[in-house]
């Protein structure tokens, strides 16, 4: 039998759940929403900025400093070489003294190395600093006048293009005066919708001439008779040093560097890293909130399923071969406050109500976020398209992927699972007493954890190939938000659907 | 599915808007009004623990997903702003698939720009032979006074896949290997990914000033270079094989056609007055344009084919000059798309959500543009 690792144990991916929209995924991949009452995959969330900081000194930047600082925090810095982050070394040298320059005294500089790659910035030949912060100079891309001149004509034409549409005065096209016009698909859009309007088409751009004419013809840059690239005769007599050449990754991490030389590397400022939360598509409401406060790993709302619906995880598969009954354990967890029934049953396609979507019409934390409706089977008429700005965006659901390769023979009664207790969790008691279980189908149970026995019978289908089995599981669940009229939780009655994947069916051995 | 609802609030805020060129290998990435691109990421996403190039889409479906898994990367991990805020501009091929239009045109608020125009505004340019040379293709599109000239486009698979493809059969035929487990030089570079393939290339390939002749020793071949791998192997690059990868982009096969002899086509396209100021106007870029010595090769090749038969006869072009843009090869058509999207059209001009809605599919501009003559055979 194979030793189980961390990955079997917490990330197995055998179980997965079903969501609504027709994906397949494991459990810790997927929200519970407590609203609509249903799982949600990453495709039915949309995601939010929360907060940006710098994951190297933990510094919370706000947007508009992020915005400013392009990202990128002030005091760390990454190695520009394997992007792990610098640190700052002092050492000390021999230099002339600054009060006597004559005399040779020791001195205190510091530099940024690597700890990871070995890298520093002596290997660039950047000089060592006096201070321990660094006066570091900064990259300047050594085109940017000439490009920010260009953009600033780019801006002024386009101004006086729109000015002379508005004034209406319309006069006899040329090529010049349609010189931003042209760049942009939106020429033919906007011919396209003023046709669709029933509007004549539209004669606008004009009147720029004397700065087109003048002010491009200066901007216009000048060809060359040699390439830029010519190479010199060293690159085909002196051997290449591997390690001296940068790597494409390297090159790519600073675009407007994108030095070919190891000893040009520059170190850049740290990139910021943002906190996200999720939301769900269909009722708006947050399914995971973090906290403000980066230092913090905490959630102020944290819906993933792992917390509200039943956790099942395969313990143990006997030797499957096609048509041999054998059995399977498989471990139930409760992973709320409350005492949790399940029942399992033969896996069946939802249907039209279940899969109905019910966003709450109160709701309205995000107004950006439009109710999305669910939509079944292949493409929606083609002929028929959302024109109201307020119509419901249709999310296609996917017909899931579910290979039944095996028969289950499930147990028809009803289990009890007790609720979470984080102090019991220590107590080694048995607790099985008082749940009058029936021996013949639960294998164990241990504080909110069950093993059920689940004989399976590998289907011919299956082949020699792997073995799944697909299930519906009834579990009660006790919603704690407090609504409108109950102040009370209640229980209500919920299903998930799953498939398991029990391993691969062995050949039946003396057979043929 | 659409990435967010409701993103269409042009004009009512000043943020600087993104913009985006989405390549076949990779995605530049950033905002308007800057002067490079915050990010260049490969174009691929993880879907379900499996990490594919968002081009290798199965179906429509599919390629939402896709898409949205790239957007999500690049907005919430690169750019670190809501796609919310700002509109997109976002810069098109000429070749982009219409499904992908469609799909990219309904997950967020955008304002596609044809790329070969984009490529010329950081040069303040309103004439030039455009080349972009990328990673599946290499596409020319002559532009004639901001007009591109359709009709004269060539697009050829002399791209950096080509370039792969050679240097592994290079390798192969030139190479050497000191393998402890004995293994041969095939059996070596068989086993190499891509990933270590595009590497050797990077750090090691060269492309010789002019055409090998057939009296070897003439020309100069740079010295082989150890390529250490994994496991104290040690695949030798021969020199030869550090410059025969790129002959791919000027060695004409069967069809006769080359990088030079595209650029010469796509000239005889053009009406004749164009011809003169086009040629003098050469605009070499895309990700395989950073091969070291590539745009001398191809300007001292596009000069020699001009002079001999057909095109002596045809063309009658002696003058040809080629610019030095002012930025990386790899993000010229994006840094036309950031100046293009840091004027105001973008904000009156842009398609939102609704606008495609309501159309239904984004109008073709080519085909409301300029008639293109015809389409690829498709
Ligand atoms: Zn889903
Ligand atoms: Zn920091
Ligand atoms: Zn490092
Ligand atoms: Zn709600
Ligand atoms: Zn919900």
């Amino acid at each position: 039998m194979e030793r189980p690792n961390v990955q079997e144990a917490f990330l197995s991916e055998r179980v997965k759940y079903l969501c609504s929209c027709g994906f397949l995924k494991p459990i810790y991949r997927v929200y519970f929403c407590r609203h609509c009452q249903k799982i949600r995959c990453g495709n039915c969330v949309s995601q939010e900025m929360d907060s940006t900081y710098c994951s190297g000194c933990l510094e919370m930047m706000s947007n508009v400093e992020a915005g400013l600082k392009k990202n990128r925090c002030s005091t760390c810095k990454d190695c520009p070489s394997c992007g792990h982050t610098l640190s700052t070394r002092a050492t000390s040298i021999q230099a002339p003294s600054m009060e006597d320059p004559t005399k040779i005294v020791p001195r205190k500089v510091y530099y940024v190395a690597c700890g990871f790659c070995r890298w520093t910035s002596r290997d660039s030949k950047l000089p060592d600093q006096n201070v321990a912060s660094g006066t570091w100079t900064e990259f300047e891309n050594p085109d940017s006048e000439r490009l920010t001149t260009l953009s600033d004509n780019y801006r002024a034409l386009a101004v006086l293009e729109r000015s002379a549409a508005e004034q209406g005065k319309y006069g006899r096209q040329d090529k010049t005066r349609r010189f931003l016009e042209g760049k942009g698909k939106f020429g033919a859009m906007a011919r396209a919708t003023r046709k669709q309007a029933g509007l004549p088409p539209s004669r606008s751009l004009v009147t720029a001439k004397d700065l087109d004419a003048k002010s491009l013809k200066e901007m216009a840059a000048q060809p060359f008779d040699e390439a830029e690239d010519t190479l010199p005769e060293s690159a085909f007599t002196e051997p290449l040093v591997l390690t001296s050449v940068t790597t494409l990754d390297q090159r790519l991490a600073f675009p407007e560097l994108q030095t070919e030389r190891q000893d040009r590397l520059q170190p850049q400022h740290k990139h910021a890293e943002m906190k996200r939360s999720m939301r769900c598509r269909y009722c708006d409401h947050n399914l995971s909130k973090p906290e403000y406060s980066c230092i913090s790993i905490k959630f102020r709302i944290q819906l993933n399923a792992y917390y509200h619906v039943p956790d099942v995880k395969i313990l143990s598969v006997g030797e499957l071969q096609v048509g041999q009954q054998t059995e399977a354990v498989l471990t139930f967890s409760n992973p709320t406050i409350y005492p949790m029934t399940i029942r399992l049953e033969k896996y069946r396609e939802p249907d039209e109500e279940e899969l109905q979507e019910n966003p709450d019409p109160e709701h309205k934390e995000s107004s950006l976020l439009r109710p999305v409706t669910l939509q079944r089977g292949e493409n929606p008429d083609p002929e028929h398209k959302e024109s109201s700005l307020l119509g419901p965006v249709t999310l296609q659901r996917v017909e899931p992927d579910i290979q039944q390769t095996a028969e289950l023979t499930l147990p028809a009664a009803e289990v009890v699972l007790a609720p979470r207790d984080d102090s019991a969790e220590f107590d080694d008691a048995p607790s099985s007493s008082e749940f009058r279980d029936d021996p013949s189908v639960v294998v164990w149970r241990q504080a909110n954890k069950v093993a059920l026995r689940v004989p399976v019978t590998p289907l011919p289908s299956a082949g020699g190939g792997p073995c799944s089995a697909a299930l519906l599981l009834h579990y009660s669940y006790t919603n704690t938000i407090v609504t409108g009229e109950s102040k009370q939780p209640q229980t209500l009655k919920l299903r998930a659907r799953l498939v398991v994947d029990l391993g691969q069916v062995t050949a039946a051995e003396g057979s043929g | 599915m659409p990435l967010y609802e409701g993103i269409g609030l042009i004009g009512e805020k000043q943020l600087p808007p993104v913009c985006l060129d989405i390549g076949s290998a990779y995605t530049k990435c950033g905002f308007c009004g800057e002067t490079g691109p915050r990010a260049i990421i490969p174009t691929r996403v993880k879907l379900d623990g499996q990490e594919r190039s968002v081009f290798d889409y199965r179906s429509r479906e599919d390629l939402d997903r896709l898409l949205v898994a790239l957007l999500e990367t690049i907005y919430f991990r690169r750019l670190l702003v809501s796609p919310k805020d700002r509109p997109v501009v976002v810069a098109e091929s000429l070749l982009t698939p219409t499904i992908f239009r469609d799909v990219l045109a309904s997950v967020s608020c955008l304002l596609l720009a044809p790329s070969h125009l984009l490529a010329l505004m950081p040069l303040g340019l309103q004439t030039g032979l455009v080349l972009d040379i990328g990673h599946e293709e290499a596409v020319c599109i002559p532009v004639y006074e901001g007009v591109p000239v359709l009709r004269a486009w060539q697009a050829l698979p002399l791209a950096a896949r080509a370039v792969h493809r050679s240097l592994r059969t290079a390798l192969k035929e030139h190479g050497s290997v000191v393998d402890p487990a004995g293994r041969s030089v095939e059996q070596v570079v068989d086993s190499l990914s891509d990933a270590v393939v595009e590497d050797i290339k990077v750090r090691g390939v060269l492309v010789a000033p002019s055409a090998p002749s057939e009296a070897a020793g003439s020309e100069p071949i740079p010295v082989p270079l150890p390529y250490p791998l994994p496991g104290g192997v040690t695949l030798t690059v021969a020199g030869r094989s550090r410059l025969l990868p790129a002959e791919v982009l000027f060695t004409a096969d069967a069809d006769n056609q080359t990088l030079a002899t595209m650029l010469l086509d796509a000239l005889l396209q053009c009406p004749l007055d164009s011809r003169r100021p086009l040629a003098a106007s050469l605009v070499v870029l895309g990700g395989t344009a950073h091969l070291p010595g590539i745009k001398a090769r191809l300007l001292s090749e596009v000069r020699r084919q001009a002079a001999l038969p057909p095109y002596s006869e045809t063309l009658h072009l002696d003058t040809f000059r080629m610019h030095r843009p002012p930025a990386k090869a790899n993000y010229l058509t994006w840094l036309g798309g950031a100046m293009f999207g840091g004027t105001d059209v973008v904000l009156t001009r842009s398609l939102t959500r609704e606008k495609y809605l309501e159309l239904g599919a984004l109008p073709d501009w080519c085909s409301l543009a300029t008639p293109v003559a015809d389409s690829r055979g498709v």
